[in-house]
């Protein structure tokens, strides 16, 4: 661990010193992606991109974190969940490594249908890095290394012009790595701050050192920085704890694998229990009475909304007298308890009259206290939809940025995608751009770029329009073949996914073709309106009483076939009546996507935008007609403006690469 | 002085047509509210009418035209103000004149034209300045023909709409937040008790609302034509005494008592062989059935029913009765020729909650008539009422605000209409409701 009094230095280096530039004896090492950091983002983009066949190299500050849990040891969630299907239909890690990791599922949502289920699982931490760090250190093409990146390095300085390339990245040590492609997945880590109670020290985890060069290089480069804030709960000693008066909450007795590989979890017979407990007015009031004991609450920066401190709750709604919370161990062999909702960052010695005012947590034992961290984040919207930056543009080299959210799962879906397109650019292939109709990570991506990130970002299903249509249970079927075009996913896979989807095909199909008369259904016990009207077997499941189960009998195929398909195929028949208004509303949205804008537009030489607009258009500098729209403060008037521009333009220039691929240009206007 | 105003002026003396009479006068200070009233005369004659109107001292001394010069813009003159016609003295006061000189400067500007009708407003709109709703309330209020049109006209132009289409769709928008978190927090983290029950009530109060702006458009009203164009002062329909000159349905649009009434004049509803006039009758049933207001005139010596010569009670045909209802205006008319039976005539029998007895002929009781009509319209529709809650506001000023709150409130009905367990479509369902809304400021 590096000391406070080092960073410190570094920082008053950097701002000092011309930025480094390269000569040839430097030369060590040359890869084509560089992918810093090896959390859940990091991991995921070193994989992806090593998946595209680029030669990657993974930095990390200890090779023994990569794959860590930095916070609760659980992946997925209502939205969450769904985003871990993506990567994994796009044959990313989490969902296979959750899959051996889990040791408590459940589908959250159960009763309210698939289109907003959340599968969730309580992972043994230790299993999960461990499985990690297995798939990593044998990925093809990946080489994973202990450095800390301190710096980027240009090849000429970078005030002489905007247009400058980047080399590669420089450590610590002063060695010099070179690379064309860069994607940084820094997380709390870039000038990260903790701060426990009046007490702030620089750190990216408790005990890691943050990384403050390389954020004052991209503030020199002039990225716009902010700051954001998260926290985490104390670790509570488990023996310490009274579960018997808590209500117990077990896993689903079948879980549902997150990867589409997979038919079974292994821990499926060996779940662990969770606990549910609240938080009392006596706690509350001992939060109320130290508020000011807290340089966290006292610096109001953007917190989390969605994943709050408990400072946070007890401020903002004050008439609640309980918050719920949950006690979830932290793995088969480990003694500490994780207490979901209780995060704070109060002195220690409150930390533990806070903790020991919830029911079950009397004589508790804080292991590790809570904290509060805060780090710089690059402003999303200097992201493309590819997460490259639209800052530094020259060749070769491309930098990839991720973050402005909360969680493991938003990090994730990040990072397959800026991992892959980092890839695709250092092989100079088309890139892979998933929009808000392929799914959550192109609904998630598209918000952070248009809109930037206020607070850490928190994926939910509320954020995605189409989510009838988006459910984590089709994700293969909405991303593998992308993938597979993308070429990032194994031949493997790609063969599982074909027979899958075609046997899906098949079974739909007998369900559509099985046709009969409101008589002829009643023979077989389904009782319907006699309106006359014929309807097949698949009609019938959108409606609550007709479940697959009953319907089946008067298809006596149906009992070979696999319980998996034969439950995709139900749910693909209780939404499919409210499809085609979706399908309407895609299409529109289509359209506009479409129409594509160069990123490097002058917006004052469109006529009729006010300085207003022209001025938040030059801040995200929107690559579609369908961003621009989705922009915060846009008029019609102005959409008109940019669309009779695009018009105007379209065929008399060429744009310039938007997101990495050279085959864009603009004027596929469909108006 | 602008270039064409000579031509102008010629054509003033040959027309009275509102739009070409170029000069504008009104009372800029609220009526009986403020302590000094200030009258603001602006256009190419304004000077023209401080000739006519305003005597100083220096002009009373001038006499006669010839000898009269300008007044010195930017100065206040004391003043007698004489009418135009009398030269009577009328009131003293003071009067100043504010010389328009840039106008005519910017006009010698090239690069400057003078702007085309509507155009700032349309500038307005394409600067995200004005919404759709604000223009058309500009529109309606340069059209406006009554009072309460115009008043409608200017709050909409003022942003009353938008922000009542702006609330509704807030509103809308705030329910299915409290679904959607429903779903999103609703296993595992804090959720508040009893938030579906909370956003179907508030979903249900708001469809009670756009359904009651939906109603609140007036249209169709029966009148007989005697009355219609005693209401109309002018002969808009062919008044003549044979029965049956009505034969299809005359629709006008009247001012009544501030409110826009369409007024549609039927056929008289009696028994007839006429083919034609048969088939004005049934419609005239029809519109009478799905008309919003309908007053019956009767000819108060036709349906007289004297028993024993002395006493009169009042008899309504068949075919009439079975149209009225209690919420049914009646209007006796001919009241002059059935005045010995006046005194004996109760009204309170014909069961409607209005009736009056007048005579269009000599004028005898058109006033209270006309009064009452007024009041009991506008206290049925509740117009602008000062104390009125916004939700009573007349929201629907044109056909396409009408048919996106229609589909606003069918969405919000098939959201009432899912089933709680069904959460995920009752949420589709409000999000297609607060797109609808969000159509109509566009």
């Amino acid at each position: 661990m590096r000391s406070y009094k080092n960073s410190l230095i570094h920082l008053r280096n950097t701002s000092s010193r011309r930025y480094a530039s390269l000569t040839p004896h430097e030369h060590r090492n040359n890869y084509d992606v560089c992918v810093v950091g090896g959390g859940h983002a990091g991991c995921e983009a070193a994989a992806g991109a090593a998946r595209t066949g680029a030669r990657t190299l993974l930095l990390t500050q200890r090779l023994d974190t990569v794959g860590e849990l930095s916070c609760n040891p659980s992946i997925g969630g209502v939205g969450k969940g769904t985003l871990v299907r993506e990567v994994d239909a796009l044959d990313g890690l989490c969902g296979r490594v959750t899959d051996k990791a889990g040791i408590h599922f459940q589908m959250l949502n159960w009763s309210k249908g698939a289109a907003v289920w959340g599968p969730r699982a309580q992972v043994d931490r230790k299993l999960y890095k461990q499985n990690m760090q297995e798939l990593l250190l044998n990925y093809p093409n990946l080489t994973i290394r202990a450095g800390s990146v301190f710096d980027l390095t240009f090849k000429q300085p970078i005030e002489a012009t905007h247009h400058s390339a980047v080399e590669g990245v420089k450590l610590d040590s002063g060695e010099i790595i070179t690379c064309s492609q860069i994607v940084i997945c820094t997380g709390t880590f870039l000038s990260g701050e903790i701060h426990i109670g009046m007490k702030r020290f620089p750190a990216g985890r408790m005990g890691e050192a943050p990384s403050v060069g390389l954020s004052a290089s991209l503030r020199s480069a002039g990225f716009r920085l902010g700051r954001l804030q998260t926290g985490t709960p104390a670790r509570l000693q488990k023996d310490s704890i009274n579960f018997e008066k808590l209500l117990p909450q077990p896993g689903d007795a079948e879980p549902w694998p997150f990867s589409f590989l997979n038919r079974h979890v292994d821990h499926a017979n060996n779940q662990v229990t969770c606990y549910q407990t609240e938080t009392t007015p006596a706690t509350h009031d001992i939060i109320k009475n130290n508020l000011h004991l807290s340089v966290h609450i006292q610096e109001t920066r953007k917190g989390p909304r969605y994943c709050p401190s408990l400072e946070a709750k007890v401020t903002r709604f004050p008439q609640k007298m309980h918050h719920r919370v949950w006690l979830e161990p932290e793995g088969y062999d480990s003694d500490l308890i994780y207490p979901n909702g209780l995060s704070c960052s109060l002195p220690e010695d409150v930390q533990e009259f806070v903790y020991r005012s919830v029911p079950g947590l009397e004589n508790v034992k804080l292991v590790r206290p809570a904290y509060g961290v805060e780090y710089d984040h690059v402003d999303a919207r200097e992201l493309g939809p590819t997460l490259e930056t639209k800052r530094i543009k020259a060749r070769p080299l491309v930098i990839f940025i991720i973050n402005g959210t909360t969680g493991y799962e938003e990090a994730a879906g990040q990072g397959v995608v800026a991992g892959i397109n980092a890839g695709l650019a250092a092989l100079d292939r088309p890139p892979l751009i998933l929009s808000r109709a392929d799914g959550y990570i192109g609904v998630m991506i598209d918000d952070l770029i248009v809109k930037g990130a206020e607070e850490p970002y928190r994926m939910f299903t509320s954020r995605s329009e189409y989510r009838l249509s988006i459910r984590s249970d089709n994700a293969d079927l909405r991303l593998t073949e992308k993938g597979r075009q993308a070429g990032v996913v194994s031949d493997a896979r790609w063969s599982h996914f074909e027979a899958t989807r075609e046997e899906i095909a098949r079974v739909t199909e007998l369900l559509k073709s099985c046709v009969m008369s409101p008589q002829g259904w009643q023979n077989y016990g389904l009782g319907r309106r006699l309106d006359g009207n014929m309807r097949s077997a698949f009609e019938l499941l959108r409606h609550r009483n007709f479940p697959l189960s009953v319907v089946s009998s008067a298809i006596p195929e149906l009992a070979t076939v696999d319980p998996q398909i034969l439950a995709r195929v139900e749910i693909d028949g209780i939404y499919s009546h409210l499809l085609h208004r979706q399908a309407a509303d895609l299409r529109i949205f289509m359209e506009d996507e479409q129409i594509l804008l160069d990123p490097r537009l002058d917006y004052d030489a469109i006529g009729g935008l006010s300085s207003e607009v022209k001025e938040r258009l030059a801040v995200v500098r929107p690559t579609s007609l369908g961003a621009a729209k989705r922009m915060e403060g846009m008029t019609a008037t102005a959409i008109v403006h940019l669309l009779k521009h695009a018009k105007r333009m379209h065929g008399r220039h060429d744009v310039p690469r938007v997101g990495g691929d050279e085959q864009v240009r603009m004027g596929q206007v469909h108006a | 002085m602008l270039p064409y105003r000579h031509a102008l002026r010629s054509h003033i003396a040959r027309s009275s047509f509102c739009a070409v009479k170029r000069t504008i006068y009104a009372l800029s200070t609220p009526p009986g509210k403020a302590g000094v009233a200030v009258i603001r005369i602006s256009g190419p004659d304004a000077l023209e009418v401080w000739r006519r109107m305003v005597s100083t001292r220096n002009s009373k001394k001038g006499k006669g035209k010839a000898r009269y010069c300008d007044p010195e813009p930017w100065k206040m003159h004391m003043c007698k103000i004489i009418h135009p016609d009398t030269e009577e003295l009328l009131d003293e006061g003071l009067a100043v004149f504010l010389k328009l000189r840039t106008l005519n400067a910017i006009s010698c500007i090239p690069f400057c034209r003078p702007a085309e009708r509507g155009e700032f407003t349309r500038r307005a709109f394409e600067g995200g300045r004005l919404d759709l709703t604000q223009v058309e309330g500009l529109k309606d209020l340069i059209d406006a023909e009554t009072e309460v049109q115009r008043r409608v006209a200017l709050r909409t132009a003022g942003g009353a709409a938008r922000s009542r289409f702006g609330q509704l769709r807030t509103e809308i928008i705030q329910c299915l937040a409290l679904i959607e978190a429903l779903i999103d927090f609703g296993e595992g983290e804090d959720i508040e008790e009893g938030v579906y029950d909370q956003a179907r009530e508030r979903v249900l109060n708001l469809q009670r609302t756009i359904r009651n702006h939906l109603s609140d458009n007036r249209r169709g009203e029966i009148m007989r034509s005697g009355l219609l164009n005693y209401l109309a002062q002018r002969e808009a329909a062919i008044v003549t005494p044979v029965p049956g000159t009505t034969r299809d349905i005359l629709e006008l649009s009247l001012d009544v008592a501030g409110l826009p009434v369409i007024v549609a004049d039927t056929a008289g509803l009696r028994k007839t062989d006429d083919i034609v006039e048969k088939i004005g009758v049934e419609r005239a049933k029809q519109l009478v059935e799905s008309s919003d207001v309908s007053l019956c005139v009767l000819a108060l010596p036709e349906i007289l029913k004297s028993h024993d010569g002395a006493k009169f009670s009042l008899d309504i045909p068949s075919s009439v009765s079975s149209l009225l209802t209690s919420n049914t205006f009646v209007l006796l008319n001919k009241a002059d020729l059935a005045t010995s039976a006046l005194s004996e005539i109760n009204l309170s029998d014909l069961g409607v909650q209005h009736a009056w007895m007048v005579s269009l002929g000599t004028g005898h009781g058109t006033q209270t008539f006309l009064e009452g009509f007024g009041k009991a319209l506008q206290q049925r529709y509740n117009i602008l009422q000062e104390q009125g809650s916004d939700l009573d506001e007349p929201l629907i000023t044109h056909a396409r605000h009408r048919i996106h709150l229609e589909n606003t409130v069918q969405f919000l009905q098939a959201f009432l209409d899912t089933p709680p367990e069904d959460v995920v479509f009752g949420a589709e369902e409000l999000h297609y409701a607060a797109q609808a809304v969000g159509k109509v400021s566009g």
